[in-house]
């Protein structure tokens, strides 16, 4: 460990801070550095293939010979197999092959699993197929309501506890489900601070509210779906719709017992992932297994590429959930109040999977209240499984406690942001907090929505905040590579796949940044595993845990270069070379680029580098890791027609940090798409399910209602930079932050317009006629 | 919760799902009664002309190149691009006219791939994504794409620059709004919008600088 | 979709004979979006699709004929010194950007309706005819009682988009978008339904030879829970046309959960004349997806028929207007969003301010 002293900080904050490097690690770029490259707007580098149609997704990959196959899904959502006869479907126009995947005696357990499956030469042929095969079902009881689940005599999903599946776009370190199983509930997740439960009782004054959220599917544009090749016995070629190709080169291997070695995985180009693309298999559906089948069984390639209506039921969602929250604080009148307890008791249904959670807003945001306890509990569904989604659990966890918080300071006539600010210890989010109150114009929007309340108002407009928290949890797995050959062409390697992210670009901007050389004269090659090993698209973490190993393969590659150099240069050390995008010179004398390369002995340097796990958390730590907290905060501001309840998310101000911005241009990408996701998770988005037959109501993408052009609110964008010390580049994640707050900060605006809280996802027309309502018959009883 | 398989009014639940693999399915848009006699029925219509039931020729012209393929009438428009044509460039995401992925141009006008039949473009201009470049030099909106980051993804980037492209060829400034109505059909997930329209507005309009986000960066001294 | 065959006519009178020689297997095809959507699903497997793309040509024309009215109660029928002609082949995006004053109810909601991409292949007979979205009909799966069930799922099912009005046994709503301002404005449709006698083949019959009120068109489910309209097999709609009264004004508003693309939870659209002496006059008021056939609010045009805007009569209209309101146990909030909404569309129709 070397010792170094480093200039980190954030805004009005600078701080020489000292931090133990591992061995071989270059100094971190820190308030010193002045980077050229890094942190500019540069545009995407696969952007031509893109706006041209020439990228291929796996989707669209085509291979001679290849067939499509389609999956016959049981409609029941509890039902046993009595009979299962595929025959009939190889007699179907271009079918090659058919296979049942459920077998007689079998259970299943939602609408929607795995029943059989065929493989023809069209996809149109393989799907009127399925009409063929042939299936008996015994339906049983079922239940698919988390409430109607919880009750006493509900039909068991498990009949033994189900082990807790994680993927590795779960929040790392989040508690595990440990409780025994009971009826449909799984207790035991808990977070824990002093004992909020006494705290609550000694309370002067307590709030208590329930808070409900919706199942809200990832409805990635690209469906789930995969193409097999086997390319011997006992070796494959998976093209796969994937945000993490080595998930998906285990898992693949394991099913068919080979060696990982044997299984090559290409992701060229994704179309969105946000956590359900983990593995080979979907959450609720064995994809590859069924296309690796089907490529045996014809000896051809297969492709198995879901439809929408099968993305909705089994490839994972957002757990819904039923919060109760409960606040305990002091008496003591407007700005000296405190809240002196936080008790949050979740329920949430992953349907028959696990991981319903509410994250870490109420637990790890408001230090300063001395008593938290946070318990949440899985209940079992008969419905398709959920899987992590843009920062699992937390959107649930911030509306709720986000919005106990404005209705606590509703009642105790305090400013929210104050509030905040009185039990928030994280020096970067109270700064946001700050920040947004001074942009967002709040105090003046404040008061105008308090008059047009006061005023009775047809159109009332309202504003509200919320915060995120999230942690760095980048990882130590990829290796990069970095080529220089001798006609001076720089190739950047490595395994992983690009989500939408750009990380591709983000590469190209390190490695010139580091070689000193034009962005558009660097190549990468990604998406591919043979390229090295990358890391899974999960956890926000893909950029801080792929830059720092392209630093370190184009700063080895530059020291050979560099030692080239100095020979050539006679200069007494490769330090006192000076780089440029030209070439290099020592004093008069210079070598051009191309001249340089051209001294390069055999074909080219070939670099590797590698990522020291996370050394630096200034100015503080995400709770029980040693890594940087990632703060957050948002403001929204809300149009409300309350003669027909039509509401309208109008503006909106996101504050985040994300450590060194990389590229400003596609950070604003990625927050705009948190607010976007986040305002359909807000006001439209809900999979509905028929409670007394077990089906999802609407698998598609009119009555599943995602975010358009027109529901966007006007976005403006502050970004806090915060020079963590964390790693050699000083990226961290923004990804998931950005969509934690949205939700909870439009409903808080809500609430500001209105008067009354809305506490529950989504924010309908039907759900703010139902608040005026309410809201109407308690002004009635007040008056008498 | 003991007897699950009766809901209220006496109705079994398993009688409320179609049985499989029997024609039991009476819907549609015609009135079903194949058993009672036509009283207007006369002779039998000749059908010699009915086409599509096997594949089918179909000519039309497609990202400028003329084209001949044999259709079967159910083959979609988009199942001909992606399936037949390699123009994978057009996306199918819901196959249900919702999401705008799978638009192009049937001589000039928006329309969505998937909810048209191949045979529909008979003798017409189709132009897909991989049509909007003059051979190698990219549109100017394709370029303005680029230059904006109005793509994340890149699954929803072909229908949004045909819905776009559209718009532009109408002539003259536009305003968000615009821009925002013209593609109120076509889906981001990764919620790419707001480039979009800087995009779009950037080459209608001739504003070519891009949204700044406000960086707070941390400065020696504090800011 | 399973395999299927096409056939292009120009004649009419071919294609309702095709259709007609065997209804259950063949269907006519205009723009195509539902039909080919219900297709998809596999609620409907034609073995032939009759297209009728060749046989009517999209238009919109204002004041260039009236509509043929019958010998037989032509009274029936409203007049006007002009008619919107508006052939049922016009794509929907045709029809938003026409200008057709006084009747901007239509094109407002016309420009509306699906997307910019559906809009520009969605017809407007395929649009007054297509069937409801109810998320059990449309379900391959569940057999409801559209589909041959004894029941309507939405019943004892989710029901939040289902209707408040008119319904039972079925409680689908009716899902035109263009049928709401159609019906405020009085509009009737021409059915090109053959004679007693067919033409023979080749007779040059394209005059369309029957003629109905656009409420004439729709069926309640009370009378027959399986279907929306009243065509037989093989009928074909042809035009639409909406009488265009001296300084008659209209206005048509729709809430939605989401701007960008989404059915309507409810749907206004108002037709009115402002006498000389300020008062309201021919007033014509109709509700959309609030129950299984366009509703016409007659009692609350009624109320405010020869009196001046005024908004607390608004107010009462739309009580009036939601009076017989039976909502299921999903749908309550209709009722005072559709009032709300009611309330807003008579402001602008009548260009009395709405209040802040």
């Amino acid at each position: 460990m070397a010792k170094t002293k480093l200039s980190l900080g954030y805004g009005p904050k600078l701080e020489t801070v000292p931090v133990e490097l591992p061995p071989g690690e270059p100094r971190p770029w820190d308030a010193n550095d002045q980077l050229e490259v890094v942190g500019e707007p540069v545009p995407r580098i696969d952007g031509q293939l893109k706006v041209s149609g020439a990228a291929r997704y796996t989707h669209d990959v085509a291979l001679e010979d290849m067939l499509h196959a389609a999956v016959l899904r049981s409609p029941y959502p509890c039902a046993t197999i009595k009979r299962v006869e595929v025959k009939a479907a190889l007699d179907q126009p271009g079918v090659e092959a058919a296979i049942a995947v459920a077998a007689v005696g079998d259970k299943l357990i939602f609408a929607g699993q795995d029943v059989a499956a065929v493989a023809a030469a069209r996809p149109e042929q393989a799907r009127a197929a399925l009409a063929s095969i042939v299936v008996e079902y015994a339906p049983a009881p079922f239940v698919v309501g988390t409430r109607a689940a919880m009750r006493d005599g509900a039909p068991l999903v498990h009949e033994t506890a189900v082990e807790e599946r994680r993927t590795g776009a779960d929040e790392p370190g989040a508690e595990k489900a440990t409780g025994e199983l009971s009826g449909n509930i799984r207790p035991g997740r808990s977070q824990k601070r002093g004992d909020a439960k006494r705290a609550l009782n000694k309370a002067a004054l307590t709030f208590e509210a329930t808070y409900e959220t919706q199942c809200h599917t990832h409805s990635s544009l690209e469906t789930h779906g995969v193409m097999v090749r086997w390319d011997s016995e006992d070796a494959a070629t998976v093209w796969a719709s994937t945000q993490s190709i080595f998930s998906v080169r285990d898992e693949f291997a394991a099913i068919f017992g080979l060696p990982p070695a044997k299984v090559r995985v290409i992701t060229h180009f994704l179309g969105g992932g946000f956590g359900s693309k983990f593995g080979a298999n979907a959450s609720g559906t064995a994809i590859a297994k069924i296309a690796g089948e089907l490529a045996r069984a014809t000896n051809k390639p297969v492709k198995l590429m879901l439809t929408r209506h099968e993305e909705h039921l089994c490839t994972g969602n957002r757990p819904d959930s039923i919060q109760t929250v409960k606040l305990g604080a002091t008496a003591t009148p407007g700005a000296q109040a405190k809240i002196t307890a936080i008790h949050v008791q979740a329920h949430g249904s992953a349907g028959v999977g696990t991981g319903a959670g509410v994250g870490r807003n109420a637990s790890a945001v408001y230090t300063k209240v001395p008593d938290v306890l946070v318990e949440s509990a899985d209940v079992f569904t008969h419905a398709g499984p959920a899987v992590a989604f843009r920062a699992p659990g937390h959107p649930q966890g911030a509306f709720a406690m986000e919005s106990a918080l404005d209705e606590l300071a509703r009642q105790l006539e305090l400013d929210p942001i104050d509030l905040r600010l009185a039990h928030d210890g994280h020096p970067v989010r109270r700064w946001q907090l700050e920040l947004g109150r001074e942009r967002f114009n709040w105090d003046a929007r404040r008061q105008a929505a308090a008059d047009m309340r006061a005023r009775g108002t047809r159109v009332r407009r309202g504003v509200g905040c919320a915060v995120s928290i999230w942690g760095d949890f980048s990882g130590t797995e990829a290796r990069v590579s970095v080529e220089i050959d001798r006609k001076g062409g720089v190739v950047v390697k490595n395994g992983v796949q690009d989500i939408g992210g750009g990380i591709g670009t983000i590469m190209a901007q390190v490695a010139a940044e580091v070689l000193a050389r034009p962005v558009d004269q660097i190549r990468v090659e990604i998406g591919d595993s043979e390229l090295g090993p990358g890391v899974g698209s999960g956890g926000s973490k893909t950029t801080a845990s792929i830059t720092p190993a392209v630093r370190n393969a184009a700063e080895a590659a530059k020291a050979e270069l560099a030692q080239i150099a100095a020979e050539a240069l006679e200069a007494s050390s490769p330090s006192k070379l000076r780089w440029t995008n030209e070439g290099v010179s020592l004093g008069r004398r210079s070598l051009t680029w191309a001249e340089l390369c051209e001294r390069i002995e055999g074909e080219a340097i070939v670099a590797v580098g590698t990522r020291a796990r996370t050394y630096g958390h200034y100015p503080k730590s995400f709770p029980g890791f040693p890594t940087p907290e990632i703060a957050g905060a948002q403001f929204a501001e809300v149009e409300i027609d309350t003669w027909t309840g039509e509401v309208r998310c109008t503006e909106l101000l996101a504050v985040h940090d994300c450590g060194r911005v990389m590229n400003e241009m596609t950070v604003r990408s990625q927050i705009n798409g948190g607010i976007a996701l986040g305002v359909g998770y807000a006001l439209m988005e809900e999979r509905v399910m028929d409670p007394s037959l077990g089906v999802v109501l609407n698998p598609n993408l009119d009555q599943y209602k995602p975010c358009g052009a027109k529901d966007l609110p006007e976005i403006s964008i502050v970004l806090t930079e915060v020079l963590s010390g964390n790693n050699n580049t000083g990226a961290y994640g923004i990804g998931e932050p950005a969509t934690i707050p949205t939700a909870a900060a439009i409903a808080n605006a809500v609430g500001d317009a209105l008067g009354v809280h809305v506490r529950s996802l989504p924010i309908t027309p039907a759900k703010i006629l139902d608040a005026l309502e309410r809201g109407r018959q308690t002004s009635t009883e007040g008056d008498t | 919760m003991s007897d699950h398989s009766k809901q209220p009014g006496g109705v079994t639940r398993r009688g409320l799902f179609r049985t499989l693999g029997a024609a039991t399915l009476v819907a549609g848009c015609v009135k079903q009664d194949p058993g009672s006699e036509n009283p207007e029925r006369s002779e039998a219509p000749e059908l010699d002309d009915a086409l599509g039931l096997t594949p089918a020729p179909l000519e039309f012209v497609l990202d400028g190149q003329p084209v001949q393929a044999e259709v079967e009438a159910r083959t979609t428009l988009l199942e001909l691009l992606r399936l037949d044509l390699d123009r994978t460039g057009t996306k199918v995401v819901c196959d249900r006219g919702a999401c705008g992925a799978c638009m192009v141009l049937v001589d000039g006008v928006p329309r969505n791939s998937c909810m048209m039949l191949a045979h529909d473009v008979g003798g017409s201009e189709v132009t897909t994504v991989a049509g909007l470049a003059e051979g190698e030099q990219l549109s100017a909106l394709q370029l303005a794409f680029i230059e904006h980051d109005a793509l994340q993804c890149g699954f929803c980037t072909s229908g949004m620059l045909i819905s776009s492209t559209a718009l532009l060829r109408e002539g003259g400034p536009l305003t968000r709004g615009q821009v925002e109505d013209a593609i109120a059909g076509n889906l981001c997930r990764c919620g790419t919008y707001p480039h979009v329209v800087d995009a779009v507005l950037a080459v209608a309009n001739g504003e070519g600088g891009r949204r700044q986000t406000e960086l707070l960066q941390v400065k020696k001294g504090g800011a | 979709m399973q395999p299927f065959a096409l056939i292009r006519t120009k004649r009419l009178e071919r294609a309702r004979a095709i259709v007609r020689d065997k209804p259950e297997a063949r269907a006519l095809r205009a723009g195509g979006i539902d039909l080919l959507d219900r297709m998809k699903e596999g609620l409907d497997e034609p073995e032939l699709l009759v297209e009728l793309r060749d046989a009517m040509a999209p238009q919109v024309e204002l004041g260039a004929g009236q509509p043929l009215l019958p010998a037989e109660n032509p009274e029936r029928f409203p007049s006007a010194p002009r008619f919107a002609q508006i052939g049922a082949l016009t794509p929907l995006a045709q029809l938003a950007a026409a200008e057709l004053p006084g009747a901007e109810a239509l094109t407002e909601a016309a420009s509306q309706a699906a997307t910019p991409g559906i809009r520009n292949t969605a017809t407007v007979g395929g649009n007054l005819l297509q069937r409801p979205r109810c998320w059990y009909f449309r379900q391959r799966e569940l057999v409801c009682l559209k589909k041959g069930g004894d029941t309507c799922l939405a019943l004892m099912g989710d029901n939040r988009y289902h209707a408040i009005l008119g319904a039972g046994p079925s409680f689908i709503v009716h899902p035109s978008s263009l049928a709401t301002p159609l019906l405020a404005l009085d509009a009737v449709v021409s059915v090109f339904a053959g004679t007693p006698s067919d033409p023979p083949e080749g007779g040059a019959t394209t005059e369309p030879n029957s003629l109905r009120l656009l409420s004439e068109l729709f069926v309640s489910p009370a009378d027959d829970p399986t279907r929306e309209h009243a065509l037989e097999p093989g009928d074909v709609l042809t035009s639409v046309w909406v009488p265009v009264l001296d300084g008659m004004r209209s206005a048509y508003q729709a809430v939605r959960e989401k701007q960008s693309h989404d059915w309507p939870l409810a749907e206004a659209a108002v037709r009115m004349r402002i006498a000389a002496d300020g008062s309201m006059r021919d007033l014509r008021i109709a509700l959309g997806h609030v129950a299984p056939i366009p509703w016409n609010a007659s009692a609350a045009a009624a109320l405010l028929e020869g009196k001046a805007p005024n908004a607390d009569l608004f107010a009462q209209a739309a009580d009036a207007a939601l009076a017989d309101a039976a909502p299921l146990d999903g749908n309550a909030y209709k009722v005072p969003m559709t009032k709300g909404l009611l309330r807003e569309v008579l402001h602008r129709a009548s260009g009395l301010a709405l209040p802040e």
